[in-house]
């Protein structure tokens, strides 16, 4: 994108570095001055790496009876056996897999869903908004879970990807609306209205005029959804409406329940699930709280303000000192 | 005054309706513009002065096809609009008349670098083919309108540049396209008074270096007179008075103008001027198609009963100087 060689000879300043290097530097910069962003970016890298990597960290098969049951966790099984005589930790990184996966893959379905809809309804106004706002609300006044009970129960018991499809197709409508009013805001802004009488194409527009300004909203949205549809998933499939023979955090909950894993002194069975899914929903929550620094750059000062109070903090401390 | 040239940009009897919400079955109908016409010369710059809701950026908002004219007609090159427009497309009309917006924090993309919003005009209107060339335009550009070092600036974000900076930048985009006409809409009135003479005298050295036409959209008669050769003054969607700035500002004849002097304020005058026949009068009166009489007349400290009826006819007050009121009309007695 850069190219220096034309600079003009009033221009003192060195080259600057290539234009990725310096992507890299912001994102390094945002992690740096953002606790929230860094402890819960960590988690989920963590989660997500452990996940991955399964294979490495555990010699057992997530489906096969290794032990006997309800083995207590111990050097051997970490996290201890299920009522099966399965393997609770190797289940926790097997089937964080598939309720990641769901997870993410009903987020980005919703996400798409709602960017589309959304700056459609918000940009071409009119009749367009007309229709497409009748669909969000339809969509929105289903009760969401309910649904997909009824859908899941209606279709059998459901793999995976059906559920990351349910979730997705249902849970759209709240981040079409942002997007939506966030666009109709942005439409009337001068420097759109410029680009229209540049001759800018509509396309592009939307593309590369608006989109860009969509990103903490879409990017909240989507973490939104991916939150919701992690803990949707389990619970559906707590529920018994998912498909018990795949390992995922919710059937670990489902076999831990009908198993009475916790009368029977199993505690770890559904304690671990349950804690693997409040951590990454925790995780991302707070991703959520701090993405909006990464697009809205009127928002990096907050590292420059705990500068500045950390600064009066010493100065009112050497004040006390010099009036003692 | 330049009576010999064509008009670049001619406007008759531009009348814009805006449709209001109201209730579902009784739509109201605001006229924003009335009967509106005016020319811009090659090289020169035409003042429209008037108060917020007086109708002037709707004029400019129809020349740059963000509004349709519900009547009249604007002709560019003695051609319509339209069939510019049906040959060239509204991206070929484009190339021909850029605008400067009023709010120099709104009118550029926040998430975009300056290259990128000076580089896209180029792009657009394929005037520069291969990076390096784009490249060193765009900080041709940027050197034009006063922002060096260009290349640095290039690799900013608008909102690391003041409003200044920023209504320079938009200046830089406006000619990036090396148009014939530049809307400017309130270019100075959101930037700090220190800041303003040298946008003008920007805009000023681009009038008379590139030759480019202006239409300057201000509320400051002021700095009309400073920067345009003529000026008309606009209230409520109808043009009071026109003509050549230096005899509109000096020898004002309609009321509405004469107010306007009046509230400019003079350096070691205390608070001499009797503005107190103006004030609390009336409001601004909203006009609607069947609105009747002149618009300033509920205001208007010589109003009489007529002005209450019809809406008085242009009078010409010298060679370059028209007004709109029945005080100047030859038989206005009646």
């Amino acid at each position: 994108m850069t190219d220096y060689s034309a600079t003009s000879p009033s221009d003192t300043t060195p080259p600057s570095r290539p234009p990725r290097w310096r992507r890299m530097r912001n994102l390094a910069a945002f992690f740096q001055g953002n606790l929230s962003a860094t402890i819960g970016g960590g988690i989920m890298a963590l989660v997500i790496v452990a996940c991955l990597a399964g294979p490495w960290f555990t010699a057992h098969a997530p489906d096969e009876r290794v032990a006997r049951p309800h083995v207590e966790p111990s050097a051997e099984h970490f996290l201890g056996t299920t009522r099966q005589g399965r393997d609770v930790f190797s289940q926790l990184l097997y089937g964080g897999r598939a309720s990641l996966a769901v997870a993410f893959l009903a987020g980005a379905i919703s996400t798409v869903i709602s960017i589309l809809v959304g700056i459609s309804a918000g940009y071409f106004g009119g009749r367009v908004d007309q229709w497409l706002n009748f669909v969000m609300n339809v969509v929105l006044v289903f009760p969401q879970l309910p649904l997909l009970i009824v859908l899941a129960a209606f279709l059998g018991q459901v793999g995976p990807i059906v559920i990351a499809l349910l979730i997705g197709i249902t849970s759209w409508p709240w981040g079409a609306r942002v997007v939506r009013s966030q666009t109709m805001a942005l439409r009337n802004k001068e420097f759109i209205l410029a680009a229209e009488c540049m001759g800018e194409s509509r396309l592009r527009i939307v593309l590369v005029g608006i989109l860009p300004n969509l990103i903490s909203i879409v990017a909240g949205s989507f973490v939104g959804v991916v939150m919701y549809a992690l803990i949707n998933e389990a619970g559906l499939e707590f529920l018994g409406l998912g498909d018990p023979t795949v390992v995922t955090w919710g059937t670990m909950l489902y076999w831990a329940q009908s198993s009475a894993a916790l009368y029977t002194g199993g505690w770890w069975e559904m304690i671990v699930p349950a804690v693997a899914i409040a951590v990454v929903g925790g995780a991302m929550a707070l991703i959520n709280i701090s993405i909006d620094q990464i697009s809205n750059p009127k928002l990096k000062t907050g590292p420059h303000i705990r500068r500045w109070r950390k600064l009066n903090q010493i100065i009112q401390a050497k004040r006390l000192r010099g009036a003692s | 005054m330049t009576t010999s040239q064509q008009p670049i940009v001619s406007a008759r009897n531009l009348t814009k309706d805006f449709t209001l919400g109201g209730s579902l079955f009784e739509k109201t109908t605001m006229r924003a513009l009335n009967a509106v016409s005016f020319d811009l010369f090659p090289g020169e710059a035409l003042a429209i002065v008037g108060e917020s809701g007086s109708g002037k950026s709707t004029g400019a908002r129809i020349l740059s096809q963000v509004h349709d004219a519900t009547s009249g007609e604007v002709t560019y090159r003695g051609k319509p609009l339209h069939d510019w427009i049906r040959q060239g497309g509204k991206r070929g009309f484009a190339s021909q008349v850029q605008m400067i917006f009023q709010d120099p924090f709104g009118s550029l993309n926040p998430v975009h670098r300056i290259f990128y919003q000076i580089a896209r005009p180029l792009q657009i209107h394929g005037k520069l083919k291969d990076r390096q060339a784009l490249t060193q335009r765009v900080h041709e550009l940027l050197e034009t309108v006063g922002l060096s070092p260009a290349a640095e600036t290039a690799q900013k974000f608008p909102y690391e540049l003041s409003g200044g900076q920023r209504q320079r930048v938009a200046i830089a985009r406006a000619l990036a396209v090396e148009p014939d006409v530049i809307l400017a809409d309130e270019p100075i009135s959101m930037l700090d008074v220190s800041i303003r003479l040298g946008i003008l005298n920007l805009m000023m050295d681009l009038k008379d270096q590139h030759g480019i036409a202006f239409m300057y959209i201000t509320h400051d008669i002021a700095t009309a007179r400073y920067f345009a050769e003529r000026t008309a003054v606009m209230y409520v969607g109808h043009m009071v008075e026109w003509g050549n700035s230096d005899a509109v500002t000096q020898t004002p004849q309609h009321p509405y103008t004469q107010l306007l002097l009046a509230a400019v304020p003079q350096p070691g005058a205390q608070k001499s001027r009797d503005m107190t026949q103006y004030q609390h009068k009336a409001d601004i009166p909203m006009w609607q198609p069947d609105s009747k009489g002149c618009p300033f007349a509920e205001r208007c400290p010589h109003a009489r009963e007529i002005c209450k009826e019809q809406l008085p006819g242009v009078t010409q007050i010298a060679e370059d100087h028209f007004v709109r009121c029945y005080l100047y009309e030859p038989d206005g007695t009646t």
